[in-house]
């Protein structure tokens, strides 16, 4: 092996092994430290949560019914990414795409299943992909930064949807504002209904799958189409694109649109999932936001970030039913460690470049 | 004047065996730099040479690492830029360390500042700016916000910023790269001032004429390494190009008579305006024909990259058509002037012509990628473009592991290999080439050289733009000197002299502009 | 119907100190070219704190002392990490948003045993406003003065507008940045402090509802100027107050919640007057050699 693949290897296994797993072991280290203080037994508190993800098949179906929806928020940061964009808008992008594939399933109901059910992801795609267009758009035109207006976004998002909801859909003698349900023909089946070994009626549903497909579609994008070539391209180096002919404003848009499209399925888990089947805003709050956590901790790799989601979503599940077993401790410790993988990865993998860096020097 | 009896004093800063290394580059290679007190010290030497390197680190910008700085022959460290501020070292950066929105004074006393219990006296810095500015004899606005001045003036509030400091030392980093003529004469006159009022200048430059214009004596630095300090006095410009080159400057490359064809572009009265409305590409008119090589000689910033990236649907010409082979390409997309068989070699390396976190492969269809051999409607054909990769990396001798290995480690000049690898291999009818050998070592050049000069023996049209007028009268049959956007001078490559393309460039002569049009068009008479 | 009394200017006033202080907290960090998106956890946590220290020590004025102490924590952490450590300023201000809404969540109940705790303001009123409101009038003048007539002000924004700049005449950039951050979590601190001691008189999980955000909102809207960044988050805060006051005839609640988001918008892409940035924001210092 020669020096420069050995030193491409090196970066690799630093930078997308190494210092996910530093976080993640520090998170962990932190909420231990912090459960010691409540008087609850670290290793016992945490082995439980492994056992009530991973002992059962009910488990571990719970388990994939929570990281689901960070796989979609998630994906939305880092397909931007690729194209040197800063997506924070995923979570309004989450709301306006789950409003819209829940209209489409309470409008259209006398479609079958899965014309109703795929038109519902693509209203949730379209929706997302719209409210993600928007900043894109005003990026290109106007040269308004997409923080800025990503965030600014989510925020006109929640308004926007609760006005909707509370104005248009919302029937008063619910109580709270929620839009009517679905019709059956836009149910996402459950996976009990078709891997055999999962239980019946698990939550978990064909979303996950969706997920992983999307997850490999990604990939064939980026890496083996001419959008592709041309979104990483604009992303890598706008100058060099636009010297290859590559129209970067039409793909800077197309990105913030397929990012936030990615993020208006976030939703479709628990609308059209097993469950309740109407979009219920207050369910979903902040599942946006998370997924910047989840598509930095998957390395901006589809791949990693199903790992990551799965990660986030077995502490979520793991919490909720710990809770039964160490009720002194409050369920949202795992937000705080969430919060902590975050932050102490962008620190490590600075170290980790420095350190690359010096080695780079020195041979 | 002091010019004549200082060089047996000891020097008042001398570096000894200057050691400073980059990732995969030895940027000064155990370089010796002495300066006596109250001298004009040119420093010169090619582009990468290492000379603004070696000032950074006395400056305390770069930590070396080997040798030894002594100031006043006393060995010591300079840690920092504060360390040499308080040596009495100050620098003028090539790219202003000037705050855009601050005005003049809060500028110059950045760092400084004349303030009582923290609070800013601004009055008080006010009078000291306008007293220190008119003992070099010029005048200036304290309150104006840099953002509204001149380059010319906001070199001069860094001139300033540096004397505040009490500097007795001056570093210049090309100081007159960006200015006009008539700045440059008064910057002239202010480092006269400040010599005689015993100030010790040394200026990066790789103008010969400002050296032997202004200079006491003058350090050549080619490749990392110093060449030798000579007295201004005792040398001349042909003995200090040689220094800088290392090599015979007339290396001409074997050309053959061109067999000259059809013509193969036709551009005429091409404008190109800025967003303030002023004209950077000012009425061009050329013709190249096929088996022929058309260079554009000029100092850079005269409109040369804008004429560039306008001819190839980068940009977009303000007016004037562009005929190839009678199809009209003005304004065209780039796509379109790729499939017309225009190939582009861009100026900018690293930022235009490559992707440096792309692969080899990558790069090698970057532009082309929407062609038939390397992608179909959706997808890339990745093999396909493998495939012809690696046969280009063979052909052209790029060293690389593999064709999957990312372009940023590549070295200079295998990148710049790869680049007119990719754009040869297209076989384009007319290729332009910006600054084709910029940076690269003398091996590649060569190589580049030969490849362009097979591409017009088989009967394709060149465009060349390169500031290294060596290159552009070798390579060129007809060569126009382009100064301020316009085309003042059309001449015969094989009956001009780099001296006379020279005195052009610098816009202090002009021919007649019907004249240069018609040459341009390659009209024999007015009447044909 | 008359919108326009004595009680809503109160309202609004009130309203606008949370946002105000944020803004100028973000306007602070900016000058030194640090994007401070965490300012929305620094209130949840100031509130957070503040409301504890209170009822821990019956002095609402440890209170609110606490409250700026926890800012400038969790400022020191967002220092930390994007300044030291150069990660990118958004995913640290959204990683201690995240932090803040948990951790504050977390103590509640493992402290009180549930998400909201009262708090009693004892402090004196003077002219029946809350001495903190005067206060942070205070903060504006002396902010003004601070930042464009002394030393420190000159480096803070010089540093925001041209890092390398600064670092050639010898001040440290990384001391400036930190310094800007601290005073961001200080003064956003303080909002939060306010928020639950004096405004709501209680603290609840999520309280700074948007907050953070909008002063970033007034930030940009007042064009990173102290005064400007004060009428905004005044008027923000005035459409605040309305809606909690009164409902106007075909005018939605969600859009008065809007109005900061799509003003911030507007003025962005340049349709309410072009307003630009520090130079450096969002940039690491990347010292040569």
């Amino acid at each position: 092996m020669n020096s420069e693949s050995r030193r491409d290897l090196l970066f690799n296994v630093l930078m997308n092994g190494v210092a996910p797993l530093v976080a993640i072991l520090i998170a962990f280290a932190i909420g231990g430290i912090v459960i010691t203080s409540l008087g609850t037994n670290p290793f016992a508190f945490f082995s439980r949560m492994l056992s009530l993800n991973f002992g059962s098949m009910r488990g571990i179906s719970q388990m994939i019914y929570r990281a689901t929806p960070y796989f979609f928020t998630a994906m939305a940061l880092s397909f931007a990414f690729k194209a040197g964009l800063f997506n924070i808008g995923a979570e309004g992008q989450m709301f306006v795409g789950g409003l819209a594939l829940a209209w489409v399933g309470f409008t259209f109901t006398w479609l079958p299943f899965p014309i109703l059910f795929i038109l519902c992801l693509v209203a949730g795609f379209l929706g997302g992909a719209l409210w993600g267009a928007i900043p894109g758009y005003l990026k290109v035109k106007r040269g308004a930064h997409e923080v800025i207006t990503t965030i600014m976004m989510n925020f006109i998002a929640i308004a926007l949807v609760q006005y909707i909801v509370q104005n248009h859909f919302m029937n008063p003698d619910w109580g709270i504002p929620h839009t009517p349900t679905v019709a059956e023909g836009a149910y996402a089946p459950s996976l009990g209904k078709i891997i055999p070994w999962f239980p019946a009626g698990t939550r978990a549903n064909i979303m996950f799958l969706v997920a992983i497909i999307l997850a490999g579609l990604t990939l064939v994008l980026l890496q083996r189409t001419k959008l592709g070539y041309e979104i990483r391209a604009t992303g890598l180096n706008p100058n060099s694109a636009e010297y290859a002919g590559i129209n970067i404003s039409s793909r800077t848009v197309m990105t913030m649109a397929i990012s936030g499209g990615f993020a208006g399925m976030a939703t479709a888990n628990f609308i059209l999932g097993p469950g309740s089947h109407y979009f219920l805003k207050s369910e979903y709050g902040g599942i946006g936001f998370s997924g910047i956590a989840v598509g930095l901790l998957g390395r901006n790799n589809p791949l990693g970030i199903i790992l990551a989601a799965i990660l986030f979503g077995f502490l979520e599940n793991g919490a909720l039913g710990v809770q039964l077993y160490f009720p002194n401790v409050p369920r949202q410790i795992v937000e705080i460690m969430q919060a902590i993988i975050l932050i102490v990865l962008v620190i490590v993998l600075e170290i980790a470049r420095k350190f690359l860096k010096r080695l780079q020097k020195r041979g | 004047m002091a010019r004549d009896n200082q060089i047996d004093t000891d020097p008042l800063i001398r570096m000894e065996g200057i050691n400073k290394r980059f990732p995969g580059v030895l940027a000064n290679d155990s370089v010796d730099f002495s300066v006596q007190e109250g001298e004009i010290h040119a420093l010169v030497g090619e582009n990468g040479a290492g000379k603004t390197t070696l000032m950074k680190v006395l400056y305390g910008i770069y930590s070396k690492d080997e040798g030894q700085i002594y100031f006043d022959d006393k060995p010591l460290e300079i840690k920092d830029p504060k360390a040499a501020n308080e040596l009495g070292i100050g620098m003028v950066h090539q790219h202003f360390m000037l705050v855009p929105p601050l005005s003049v004074a809060d500028n110059i006393t950045l760092g400084r500042e004349i303030a009582k219990y923290g609070v800013l006296d601004r009055e008080e810095a006010k009078e000291r700016i306008l007293e220190l500015s008119s003992d070099i004899g010029f005048e200036i606005d304290p309150e104006a916000r840099v953002e509204d001045l001149s380059v010319g003036v906001r070199q001069r509030i860094e001139i300033l910023k540096v004397l505040f400091r009490e500097a007795e030392v001056l570093i210049l980093d090309e100081p007159t790269a960006v200015l006009t003529p008539q700045e440059v004469e008064s910057l002239y006159e202010i480092l006269n001032n400040l010599q005689e009022q015993g100030k010790t200048i040394i200026f990066i430059t790789h103008k010969l004429n400002e050296v032997m214009d202004l200079a006491d004596r003058v350090t050549v630095m080619r490749e990392g390494k110093d060449v030798g300090t000579k007295e201004v006095q005792e040398t001349s410009k042909n003995e200090l190009a040689n220094m800088m080159v290392g090599r015979e400057v007339l290396l001409r490359v074997e050309k053959e008579e061109a067999e000259k064809g059809e013509e193969l572009i036709r551009a005429e009265n091409l404008t190109l305006k800025n967003d303030e409305g002023a004209n950077i590409v000012d009425d061009i008119s050329f013709s190249i024909r096929e088996g022929e090589v058309f260079g554009i000689a000029g100092v850079q910033g005269n409109g040369q990259t804008e004429l560039i990236e306008a001819l190839t649907g980068i940009n977009e010409f303000s007016s004037g058509t562009v005929e190839v082979q009678n199809s009209d390409l003005t304004n065209a997309d780039g796509q379109v002037i790729r499939e017309e068989g225009i190939g582009h070699i861009p100026e900018d390396r690293l930022d235009r012509g490559m992707i440096t976190d792309f692969t080899v492969t990558e790069n090698f269809v970057l532009g082309y990628h929407t062609f038939e051999r390397y992608s179909s409607r959706i997808f890339m054909k990745l093999r396909d473009m493998d495939e012809h990769a690696k046969k280009a990396v063979e052909e052209f001798d790029i060293k690389t592991p593999s064709t999957k290995t990312l372009a940023e480690s590549l070295s200079g000049g295998n990148q710049q290999k790869l680049i007119v690898a990719r754009e040869l291999s297209q076989q384009p009818k007319l290729l332009i080439a910006a600054q084709p050998t910029r940076g690269i070592d003398v091996g590649a050049i060569e190589f580049v050289h030969e490849r362009l000069m097979k591409e017009r023996a088989r009967g394709k049209g060149l465009l060349l733009v390169s500031s290294e007028l060596d290159e552009i009268i070798s390579l060129s049959d007809r060569i126009a000197v382009i100064y301020e956007g316009e085309f003042i001078g059309m001449f015969d490559a094989n009956e001009t002299s780099k001296e006379e393309l020279g005195v052009y460039m610098t816009g202090s002569e002009r021919q007649d502009k019907e004249e240069v049009r018609r040459k341009a068009l390659d009209k024999v008479s007015p009447r044909e | 119907m008359d919108i326009f009394t004595i009680s809503t200017l109160l309202a609004t006033i009130r309203m606008a100190v949370p946002i105000s202080l944020a803004a100028l907290g973000g306007l602070f960090s900016e000058s030194t070219g640090v994007i401070n998106i965490a300012l929305e956890g620094i209130i949840l946590m100031g509130a957070f704190a503040g409301t504890i220290i209170t009822n821990a020590t019956g002095s609402p004025l440890l209170g609110i002392l606490m409250a700026v102490v926890a800012g400038i924590g969790m400022a020191l952490i967002h220092a930390i990490a994007s300044v030291t450590f150069k990660a990118n300023h958004i995913i640290s201000g959204v990683a201690l948003n995240l932090f803040a809404t948990g951790v504050t969540f977390f103590l509640a109940l493992v402290l009180t045993g549930g998400s909201q705790i009262s708090v009693e303001s004892t402090l004196p009123k003077f002219l029946g406003i809350s001495p903190v409101i005067y206060v942070t009038v205070a903060i504006f003048f002396l902010s003004g003065f601070f930042l464009y007539r002394t030393r420190l002000g000159l480096r803070l924004r010089a540093t925001g507008e041209h890092m390398a700049a600064v670092d050639s005449v010898g001040i440290s950039v990384t001391k400036m940045r930190y310094l800007g951050v601290l005073i961001s979590g200080a003064l956003a601190g303080l909002g939060g402090g306010f928020l639950a001691i004096e405004q709501a008189n209680f603290f609840t999980k999520g309280m700074s509802a948007g907050r953070g955000y909008i002063g970033l909102a007034s930030m940009i809207f007042g064009k990173w100027t102290p005064w400007g960044a004060a009428g905004a988050a005044s008027l923000f805060g005035f459409s605040q107050a309305l809606q909690f006051r009164i409902s106007i005839p075909f005018v939605p609640d969600e859009f008065l919640q809007m109005l900061p988001y799509l003003i911030t918008i507007a003025v962005l892409v340049g349709a309410v007057g072009r307003a630009t940035p520090p130079a450096e924001d969002g940039n690491h210092f990347i010292k040569e050699g």
